[in-house]
């Protein structure tokens, strides 16, 4: 019994610590990790790729903050508002906006951006304030 | 004469409100609408209406013959209502635009009391119906369709932001984001309505208290039925079937309280019900047939109560990822239950124990499903029933019923 267990979680393990990198999100099928939505709007969603290389997908930038389990030592992706999904943010190094009129999945509201320049049109339009992953409300 | 004087300043204003004006595509629309008096009823012929962004701003009645098609031509929304008491009946939208930005809506109600919109069709619309801020509004009888392709920017059937006494009910909606979405709405029904083939969920609660879903069909959809940070909610009657998949579920639960949940059928979902954060909500006299999970109740749920229901043909009855258990499991009828009912009272004498050591075992490492059925598991499951180690002893139903409940 318990070598049938440690050899299957030899076998998990294995499978997943080769490679730490940005897992693909498979929009309509990979549920979010932490509030088990279908993740289906590319513009607001995020992942966590652990320190053992286990990856954690989000459909909503605030339910990646609200997931607290070993965040730090992670690699920590956004995707970019306007971006079609393929090429994800680093979250540290990324820019947002917050406001209700993005109406994100799980009402977190947040949008990410590649940098100032990508961001200015929302902004200017929406007069908000930018903000980066140290000041996100 | 006085009292016929009197009889026709009754009359007047109701013969005045009666006036019914007919046309057709090649005049626009809005220009009748705006000369139009209160309480008018416009007929629309049938055709083409190359026509968009048209605002409703007056209680009028506007009743198409034979489905008039109002083409929003892939860039536009089509019917804006701002008035209330608005009624729209028997008419065909199509083609609205889509944008990141704007909520694109075959018709958007924004700020209504007491309107209807009934027998109409929504064709490869964003958003088919978008209630903001409305109240009493009711819809009912429309047929609702979008493409089902990966399109994921897709909106949802009937979207309901911000309102309360909504009636919507016996449409058929399919091939949007959710069938129906609602955001803060309290005091609704959603009755006899069909929801297939939607790519995330038939029906989707966020932040929706007392709400009730009854009669409703919810078939082969992303998931059946997310309730999510909501209180108060009555789920009855319903049918979940085949919604099949990773993260598919016949009802997401996720932080509920105080809800009921009766007399519905679950049928060929990869998870009947999936329930986190939920609390004091009854489960009873459900069926639950030839699921992957009939349920999988986490640990951080509370006070449940799950009593009267069936449990047939699935390959697990109850999954759970702790060993505590604070919810009450009684008097139900499990296929799997093999002890044994000296007195005949209906009722086994041995305790049933729902959680086998296996759905315990994928829980903790997913890839052990390899060996589901396997001889060897099937001998652990055996001795985990004589003498609970792993499963949560707590979890069990002292009073398993040996007859199926006539439900």
């Amino acid at each position: 019994m318990k070598i049938l267990l440690g050899s299957l979680l030899l076998l998990a393990g294995m499978t997943s610590a080769c490679n730490r990198a940005f897992e693909p999100i498979v929009y309509g099928k990979d549920a979010c990790a932490h509030c088990k939505m279908t993740i289906i709007d590319k513009r607001f969603a995020a992942e966590i790729v652990n320190p053992k290389g286990k990856v954690f997908k989000f459909d909503d930038i605030s339910c990646l903050r609200a997931f607290t389990a070993e965040i730090p030592g992670s690699m920590i992706f956004v995707n970019a508002y306007r971006e079609k999904g393929e090429q994800p943010l680093n979250a540290a190094t990324a820019v947002y906006l917050h406001h209700p009129s993005f109406k994100s999945p799980m009402s977190g509201n947040i949008t990410a951006f590649a940098g100032k320049d990508d961001a200015k049109g929302l902004q200017d339009s929406l007069q908000l304030e930018l903000l980066t992953w140290e000041t996100l409300p | 004469m006085l009292f016929r004087a009197i009889l026709l300043s009754l009359l007047l204003p109701a013969a005045a409100g009666a006036t019914v004006v007919t046309t057709g595509p090649s005049r626009p629309l809005q220009g009748v609408l705006d000369s139009a008096r209160p309480g008018d009823t416009i007929l629309l012929a049938p055709g083409l209406y190359r026509q968009h962004d048209i605002i409703v701003r007056k209680p009028l009645t506007i009743i198409g013959l034979q489905y008039p098609v109002f083409d929003g031509e892939k860039r536009h929304q089509v019917f804006i209502i701002t008035a209330s008491n608005v009624r729209i009946q028997g008419i065909t939208v199509q083609h609205t635009g889509r944008s990141s930005m704007v909520d694109m809506a075959g018709i958007r109600l924004q700020n209504s009391r007491g309107s209807v919109i009934r027998d109409c069709r929504f064709l490869y619309t964003t958003y088919a119906v978008y209630l903001e801020n409305s109240r009493h509004c009711i819809i009912t009888g429309n047929y609702i369709k979008a493409v089902t392709t990966d399109e994921l920017q897709s909106g949802n059937g009937v979207h309901a932001w911000k309102c309360d006494s909504l009636l919507i009910a016996g449409n058929t909606i399919s091939g949007h984001r959710d069938g129906i979405y609602f955001e803060f709405v309290t005091g609704s029904s959603i009755l006899r309505n069909i929801s297939h083939n939607n790519i995330r969920y038939g029906l989707h609660f966020m932040f929706s208290h007392n709400d009730t879903y009854s009669y409703n069909t919810f078939r082969n959809n992303g998931a059946g039925v997310a309730v999510m940070y909501t209180k108060g909610v009555t789920m009855h009657r319903n049918t979940f079937y085949h919604n099949w998949g990773d993260a598919s579920y016949g009802i997401l639960l996720k932080e509920i309280s105080d809800s009921r949940i009766d007399s519905n059928r679950f049928v060929k979902n990869t998870i009947g019900i999936f329930m986190e954060g939920s609390n004091r909500i009854h489960i009873s006299g459900n069926e639950f047939s030839s699921n992957g999970w009939a349920m999988r109740v986490q640990a951080s749920c509370e006070a449940n109560v799950i009593e009267g229901n069936n449990f047939l043909d699935n390959s697990f009855d109850v999954a759970t990822n702790g060993t505590m258990m604070l919810n009450t499991y009684k008097g139900n009828y499990w296929d799997k239950y093999d002890g044994y009912d000296l007195d005949r009272d209906g009722t086994g004498d041995v305790p049933y124990y729902p959680v086998s050591l296996y759905s315990v075992l994928s829980e903790r490492v997913p890839a052990a499903m390899i060996l589901y059925r396997s001889f060897l598991t099937n001998i652990m499951d055996q001795a985990e029933k004589m003498m609970p180690t792993i499963i949560p002893d707590q979890l069990r139903d002292d009073r398993p019923r040996t007859r199926k409940w006539n439900l």
